[in-house]
């Protein structure tokens, strides 16, 4: 199977340094299970970023760069490449953690390509000429998916951790730098600050909001069906 | 200098003379209040008519009711739209009762997507259908699991960018976080924004009136999602910060072994307080609260637990409470939604009897 990884540009939430962005080495991993490390392809949009490089270390062997000034939009850049190289799956961060952050790349591709996406993988494993994915949702919870391939499956956090960087790899790795293709993004005229914390909204739930029913001393039996009619009613939520 | 007047001051306070007189020390104005035992009649619903332009508020409804992330949507979506527009909610089918909680949570029409599987593929359809039949000015969304991967297949689909994860918003401007949570963007909202989770605030005033309105018409195609199944899990594996259920066993429980069985029976991820753990009577991992987990879930049962500030800190955004305590006077018997004066290995046993 024929595998590419997306990378972006990390930035370390604290220090703003070049880090590679978790889930995407965890994207790795997860293809690494799927393939050989041979048939597993990073590709990156903008400039050589160290972040970017770094991926090398965690288990790629090989790199394509597509030369863009990084203020371009991505998306045509990749998409021809996406077209050159017919890979059989796309994996990709949920978010990326540096730049915009909106998670909207990956679903742009799959809508470009018009390929099916899936979100939060957290195992892939190929099912005959589709892929059967593990998708995880809040509260534990787990859905299983079939997707037709070619597709865009993004990974979650809980996905298997990513491998460890080891320097050695990330010298011998392979890159191959293409000129991209240059687009302008799509623009919105934000206004950029540096980021304040805001409350969260709790107050609403620390207080009792309706006065709650009472049982005084009733017979075990009354006491348990009440409870159970009371879970029940926020059961199928 | 001014002299005061006490007897027009204190004339200012009255609130009611009969049957006693009543005073209103707060200055609040002083409008006489309906005399006791009149009859108290609900605010009649606020109806938007002609609005003058429409706002979408795109809602998850799971299990078919609203949860607390759903009405911070149809708020947001009513911040936009003041006083003259509407607020179409689009939804799955809700549960019987639910029209009426859209309308408690501001909206003013409803659109049902009749999807009856998970189906993003074709509810991103459906959405962007809406938004060329009615041309909202905005449409908010939930920035949660679901919800999120909704919008942003309808950016994809109407070729928008989403202001994604917005965590303040006025009619004039959202702000949302940016490189890595280093920097915030703002912006005069766009047309697809998506709102995180407690971030803004629901709407209280008084209840509008919910119309349902057509739902979009989209011949449907097949989708590269071929299936979906939705995998039971076992509620002891879920991170107890993550549970929707929680049974807890404090220092009025005796029988662990058949709390612990209990928990399974019902399908309940157990917890407890913190003397149970130092008593090693249940392992540490479980213990709520504030030196232990800080709980999400949905409803808390609490069995012999007295409610402890450094408790109650645990449970603080839980909306649905169920108390069994042999004391009248216990701070959770307070907080609860349901509480048993009773004692807990009896309901205990009865509880598992009934499962
Ligand atoms: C710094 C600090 C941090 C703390 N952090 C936490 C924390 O994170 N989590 C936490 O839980 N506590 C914490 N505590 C401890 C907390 O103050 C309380 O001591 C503890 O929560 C009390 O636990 P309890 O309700 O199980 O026990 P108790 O206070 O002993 O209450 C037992 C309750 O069970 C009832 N009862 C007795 N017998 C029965 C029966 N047969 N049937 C039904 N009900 C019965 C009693 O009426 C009583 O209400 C902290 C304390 C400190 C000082």
């Amino acid at each position: 199977m024929n595998i590419i990884v997306l990378l972006s540009a990390g930035r370390d939430p604290h220090a703003g340094t070049p880090r590679p962005v978790p889930v995407e080495l965890q994207a790795i991993a997860l293809a690494l299970r799927l393939a050989p490390a041979t048939t597993i392809t990073g590709l990156h949009a903008g400039e050589p970023d160290p972040s970017v490089l770094d991926a090398l270390g965690h288990g790629l062997t090989t790199l394509t760069l597509l030369l863009t000034n990084p203020a371009n939009d991505p998306l045509a850049a990749l998409a021809a490449e996406i077209d050159r190289a017919r890979p059989d799956l796309v994996l990709a961060g949920r978010r990326g953690r540096g730049g915009t952050d909106s998670g909207l790349l990956p679903y742009r591709l799959a809508r470009a390509r018009a390929m099916p996406i899936a979100a939060d993988a957290i195992a892939i494993e190929p099912d005959g000429n589709d892929l059967a994915i593990l998708q995880s949702l809040p509260r534990g919870a787990r859905r299983r998916l079939t997707l037709a391939r070619p597709a865009i499956v993004t990974i979650h956090e809980a996905a298997p951790p990513a491998r460890a960087f080891a320097y050695r790899a990330r010298r011998n790795g392979t890159i191959h730098e293409k000129p991209g293709i240059p687009a302008p993004s799509p623009t919105d005229n934000h206004e950029i600050r540096p980021y304040r914390q805001r409350p969260r909204l709790i107050a609403e739930t620390t207080q009792p909001t309706t006065a709650g029913h009472l049982m005084l001393a009733p017979t075990p039996e009354t006491a348990a069906a009440a409870v159970l009619a009371y879970v029940e009613q926020f059961r199928r939520r | 200098m001014i002299r005061r007047d006490p007897r027009a001051e204190r004339d200012a306070m009255v609130v009611s003379r009969t049957p006693r007189l009543r005073l209103d020390r707060t200055h609040r104005g002083g409008t006489l209040l309906a005399p006791a035992g009149a009859p108290v009649t609900a605010p009649t619903p606020i109806h938007i008519a002609e609005p003058t332009f429409l706002e979408f508020a795109v809602i998850e409804a799971a299990g078919g009711a609203l949860n607390r992330h759903d009405r911070q949507v149809i708020g947001a979506a009513r911040t936009l739209a003041g006083r003259d527009a509407a607020v179409v909610v689009l939804t799955p089918p809700l549960a019987a009762q639910a029209p009426d909680a859209i309308g408690t949570a501001g909206g003013d029409r409803t659109i049902t997507l009749p999807t009856p599987t998970y189906d993003p593929e074709r509810n991103a359809q459906l959405i962007a259908q809406a938004i060329i039949d009615h041309a909202p000015r905005h449409v908010v969304f939930p920035e949660s699991a679901d919800g999120g991967d909704l919008a942003r297949r309808v950016a994809a689909l109407t070729d928008a960018v989403l202001f994604a994860g917005a965590e303040s918003l006025t009619p004039t401007q959202v702000i949302r976080p940016a490189q890595a949570g280093r920097v915030e963007l703002r912006a005069t909202p766009p047309r697809l924004i998506s709102i995180a989770p407690d971030r803004i605030a629901p709407y209280h005033g008084t209840p509008h009136a919910a119309d349902p309105l057509p739902a979009p018409d989209v011949a449907a195609t097949p989708g590269g999602i071929r299936a979906a199944t939705t995998l039971a899990v076992d509620a002891a594996t879920i991170p107890l910060d993550q549970a929707p259920l929680v049974i807890a066993a404090g220092n009025g429980v005796t029988d662990f072994a058949g709390f612990l069985d209990l928990a399974r029976a019902l399908g309940a991820t157990p917890g407890a307080s913190r003397v149970v753990c130092d008593a090693g009577a249940l392992p540490r991992a479980l213990q709520v609260g504030a030196s232990g987990t800080v709980l999400n879930a949905e409803c808390y049962i609490a069995l012999g637990i007295s409610g402890a500030p450094q408790h109650l800190q645990g449970i603080g955004t839980v909306e649905h409470i169920v108390a069994i305590n042999t004391d009248l006077h216990a701070a959770i018997i307070a907080r609860a939604g349901l509480a048993i004066i009773a004692d807990a290995q009896d309901v205990m046993q009865a509880l598992r009897a009934m499962l």
